[in-house]
Order: C-alpha cells, then sequence, then structure tokens
C-alpha cells in the first residue's frame, strides 16, 4: 500500500507540474466566468444557463486533462525507460497501476473542487441558491472522470498516448450512446435486440453517471440508484484495472 | 542589443501587425456591408439538426445543446431575418423543447412570438406539449387559452386552458378571473386587453412583460385610431374607408409606431379599426 501511494503521490506531483494542465485549468476558470456572460444573454434564464454550463464544463475541461496527460500516463514511463526503475524493485505491477489511478485521480480532484468552487461562487453571485443537488451533480461527474481514467490507464499500457486518446474518447461516445441505442434496439428485429442488450451491459454505460440534465430543476436521484451507481462505476474500474495490470504483466521490459 | 529585447520586440510588432490586420478586415467588411442592403448575402439562417441527431448526438449534454439552440434563437428572433417570416422559429423551438422538455420558458416564448410569425398551429403543438411537461407552469395555460381565442377562435378551449391557468397553485389572482369570463358574451378586444394586463402585471420574465406592454400600446393605438374615426366623421360626415385618410384628412400627422407590428383595417360603415389576421 506504501508504494501505492508513493506512486500515487509522484503521478500527483508530476501531472500538477504539467504545463498543459495549467492551460487547460486556465481555460475552465474562464469557462466558468464566461457562463455568467452567457447567462446575461438568455431572457432571464441565466441561473439555468449558468447551471448547465458550469457543471458541464467543468466535465469536460477534467475529460481533456485525461486525454491529455491520462493517456500517456503509462506509456510516457515505458518511453522514458523510467519504469525499469520502478519494476526492478519489489513492487507489484498492479500496485503500480493503482499508484498511477490515484495520483491521477487526486489531481482530477483538485481541478474539480477548484473549477466547482468558482461554479459555487458564481452561483452565490446571482442569487441563484445553492440546492444540495447540485453537490450530488459533481460527485457523480467526478465518479465518471475516475471511470474515464481507468479506461485511458488501460489504453495507456498498450498504446501510444494518441492512439490511447482516441479509444478513451471513443468509449465516451460509446458510454453516452448507450441509452439511443437501447431505443433504437426495441425497434429491431429479436435478434439485433439482443445483441443491442448484451452490448449495452459489456460496454460502459456512461449516461448512469449523468445527473447533470435533472438536478438543474431539482429531480432528486434515488438512494438505491446512487448506490448502484456507485457499485457500477467501483466494479467497472475494478477490471479495467485488472485487465491494465494482466496486460503490463504481459510486456516485457 | 540585447536577445532578449529582439525578440520582445518581434513579439510586439507581430502584435501590432495583428491589430492592425484586424483593424482593415472590419474596415472592409463594413464596406461590403453598406453595399449589400438586403443583409441576405452575409446573413446566416440557424441550422437545427435532425431529430435523430438531436436525441442520440448530444452525448449527456443535452441541457448545454438546448441552451445552445435557446441562445441561437435568442439571437436569430432579436438580429432580424433577412429572408423574412424566421422561418426556423418552430424549429429551433422544437429543438430545445426535445432537448429539454423540462424547460419551461421556451413554451411560453413560442405561445407569444410563433403565432405572430404565421406558426399558430406550431404554437398551439408546444403549448400542448409544456401542458405535459412542465404542468405546474400557470402561463403555459395562459398563453395556449391566448392563441386558441385570439387566433382559432375556439371558444370552448381557450376557457378550458384558462380554466387550468387559474388551478395552478402559482396562478395570480388576475387569472383566476379570466377563468370566469363567459367569452362568447364579452368582447374580443377588452378579452385580449385583459389577457395582457395579467401578464404585464404577474409575470415574472422581463421578456413576457415587455411583450405584455407592447401588446396593451397596440391595443391603445386602436382604441386611438377609433377614437380619430369618430373625429373624421363629424368632420367629413362619413368614417374614412382606409387608416390613410386619417393622414390625408389632416388628423394625424404621422402613424403612431406600432409596437407588434400588426396591419390594421378600418371598416367605412361604423368605423372600428380591427387587425387584419392572416
Amino acid at each position: 500500500m506504501k508504494a501505492a501511494i508513493a506512486i500515487a503521490l509522484n503521478t500527483f506531483r508530476e501531472s500538477i507540474r504539467d504545463r498543459l494542465l495549467y492551460a487547460i485549468l486556465f481555460f475552465g476558470l474562464l469557462l466558468m466566468g464566461a457562463t455568467v456572460l452567457l447567462g446575461s444573454i438568455s431572457l432571464d434564464q441565466d441561473v439555468k444557463v449558468i447551471k448547465d454550463l458550469g457543471l458541464a464544463g467543468i466535465f469536460i475541461v477534467n475529460f481533456l486533462i485525461i486525454l491529455s496527460v491520462g493517456t500517456n500516463l503509462v506509456s510516457k514511463e515505458i518511453d522514458r525507460k523510467s519504469i525499469y526503475a520502478v519494476l526492478t524493485k519489489p513492487i507489484e505491477r498492479s500496485t503500480f497501476i493503482i499508484g498511477k489511478f490515484i495520483g491521477l485521480g487526486a489531481t482530477l480532484f483538485v481541478t474539480t473542487v477548484m473549477m466547482s468552487a468558482v461554479f459555487v461562487a458564481v452561483l452565490l453571485a446571482k442569487n441563484a441558491g445553492l440546492p444540495p443537488l447540485i453537490f450530488v451533480a459533481l460527485a457523480f461527474t467526478y465518479l465518471e472522470l475516475l471511470f474515464l481514467v481507468a479506461i485511458a490507464l488501460m489504453f495507456s499500457t498498450f498504446t501510444a498516448p494518441v492512439a490511447s486518446a482516441l479509444y478513451t474518447l471513443a468509449f465516451f461516445l460509446i458510454g453516452h450512446s448507450m441509452t439511443s441505442l437501447t431505443r433504437f434496439g426495441e425497434q429491431a428485429g429479436p435478434f439485433v435486440k439482443g445483441l443491442i442488450a448484451v452490448v449495452s451491459h459489456v460496454l460502459p454505460n456512461l449516461e448512469k453517471f449523468n445527473i447533470k440534465n435533472q438536478v438543474v430543476y431539482d429531480v432528486a436521484v434515488s438512494g438505491p440508484q446512487s448506490i448502484w451507481t456507485v457499485v457500477y462505476a467501483g466494479a467497472y474500474i475494478t477490471v479495467l484495472i485488472m485487465i491494465a495490470t494482466n496486460i503490463l504483466r504481459r510486456q516485457e521490459f | 542589443m540585447p536577445r532578449r529585447v529582439v525578440i520582445w520586440l518581434i513579439a510586439l510588432g507581430i502584435f501590432a501587425l495583428t491589430v492592425v490586420s484586424q483593424i482593415n478586415i472590419n474596415g472592409i467588411n463594413t464596406a461590403r456591408a453598406v453595399k449589400r442592403s438586403a443583409g441576405i448575402n452575409t446573413y446566416n439562417e440557424p441550422y437545427v439538426l435532425p431529430e435523430i441527431v438531436l436525441a442520440s448526438g448530444a452525448l449527456g449534454f443535452k441541457n448545454l445543446a438546448a441552451d445552445y439552440y435557446w441562445l441561437s434563437l435568442i439571437q436569430y428572433f432579436g438580429a432580424g431575418d433577412p429572408l423574412g417570416a424566421y422561418r426556423q422559429l418552430s424549429a429551433l423551438l422544437g429543438a430545445i423543447t426535445q432537448l429539454d422538455p423540462k424547460f419551461a420558458y421556451p413554451y411560453t416564448f413560442g405561445l407569444l412570438i410563433l403565432p405572430d410569425q404565421g406558426f399558430v398551429d406550431e404554437a398551439i403543438a408546444r403549448g400542448e406539449q409544456g401542458l405535459k411537461e412542465v404542468p405546474q407552469s400557470w402561463e403555459v395555460p395562459y398563453y395556449l387559452g391566448y392563441v386558441q381565442y385570439r387566433y382559432k377562435k375556439d371558444l370552448i378551449k381557450a376557457g378550458e386552458a384558462f380554466e387550468r391557468a387559474a388551478q395552478s397553485p402559482d396562478a395570480p389572482a388576475a387569472a383566476k378571473i379570466l377563468a370566469g369570463i363567459n367569452f362568447a358574451r364579452a368582447g374580443q378586444r377588452e378579452t385580449a386587453i385583459a389577457i395582457w394586463r395579467v401578464a404585464a402585471e404577474s409575470s415574472t420574465n422581463e421578456y413576457t412583460r415587455q411583450r405584455a406592454k407592447e401588446y396593451l400600446e397596440h391595443y391603445a393605438i386602436i382604441e386611438f385610431y377609433e377614437e380619430q374615426a369618430k373625429v373624421f366623421k363629424a368632420r367629413y360626415g362619413r368614417f374614412p374607408n382606409t387608416l390613410d385618410k386619417l393622414k390625408t384628412g389632416g388628423l394625424i400627422r404621422d402613424f403612431p409606431s406600432d409596437p407588434v407590428h400588426i396591419e390594421l383595417t378600418v371598416d367605412p360603415k361604423t368605423g372600428s379599426v380591427s387587425e387584419v389576421l392572416d
């Protein structure tokens, strides 16, 4: 466990030193400020526009960080050959992957908190109130980001950063198209319907984390739904880390 | 000169070049805009994606996509349409309400602006969708009632809609009075004025209040013309057969500016002024 924390700390330090991260974060904070401008031209719908754009902006900015930083978490270590220095020590490959996952997860936690603070400040400045559901939506957003970190990390163990970013993006697109895919499947024949049902249960369904659209209207998420979503994320992330570890084990250094 | 200073000077020079370029581009665009009197060449009509793409293409950002279309609609409606008739207005509202069905104001907005642009049936369809999606709103049934009353002349449906608006817990007291009006007996203009007065005094939305005030001004202009028609009769022994006669007859110097731009006509037998509705 100590080794995993050491790797996580190192990954965290490395990622917060990345200049690209600051550029993306600056853009994100700017976006939070810009929500006020867009809200002001929305015919009294400013609070809704600020909430929608703020919640979406926090996710998009952090997803860009995953695509730029997360997709080369392992491949960069392999290219630099710094992985030799780590794996020659008595460190399990699973520990290495878990450490990397926690490290980037911590970075995203910091960036999410920073952007959320600006978002909350904007809402308070607009006297829009602060419904607790907003924080639930932010928590779900962070959970989805962790899910995407696990996907990016898995691809990072066997592909180049650009390919890894593209695969992660593809999984994001698939993950948010599952509901539509299921809807299309309902109109198809029994074979296609069955096939889509299988695919929709195997591939990640990221819409499970998407409560951004409902919290804006103060529509609550049920307790069991929240619990099952956390269980779903935990189980899937574990599987992805296991796959990543297995791939790393098969590689010879 | 030190190398660092040279680099900074070059950077400053390049920045100055971007400023000069921008000024020149703006100058060229302004010159062109004057030549294109209709503005059609520079006009981009908003494009609404097909329903199937909207349903699956928003990727978890449906509210954000709806907001994008909402802001586009405001720009579109506010900037004017050189092609006329705002033909994308209904499609834009359809996209917004499909992406974010709980977004209440577009239903009201549609009922307020679509009928005057010739989209009466679309306004009613949007209003009926709003009744299902945002049942707590008093404004959606209220303006739906107005559209049924004024544009469809369907007194039964109008009465039902006002009744529904009155039952909403948030409905203002004045809206409840409207539900008790016998539309078949009440004068059409008096009813319309009563409807808009409630909106002007009770709506929480600034645009709706503004729109309501514009309609009240419109009806005040109609009443002004009728009074002038009576003066015309006293002077010339007959009512004018066109509103222009009020001007040529020396009764009014200029036509008052009608904020809702609805064509008016005068009845040469009675002197009453009414709206020309398609």
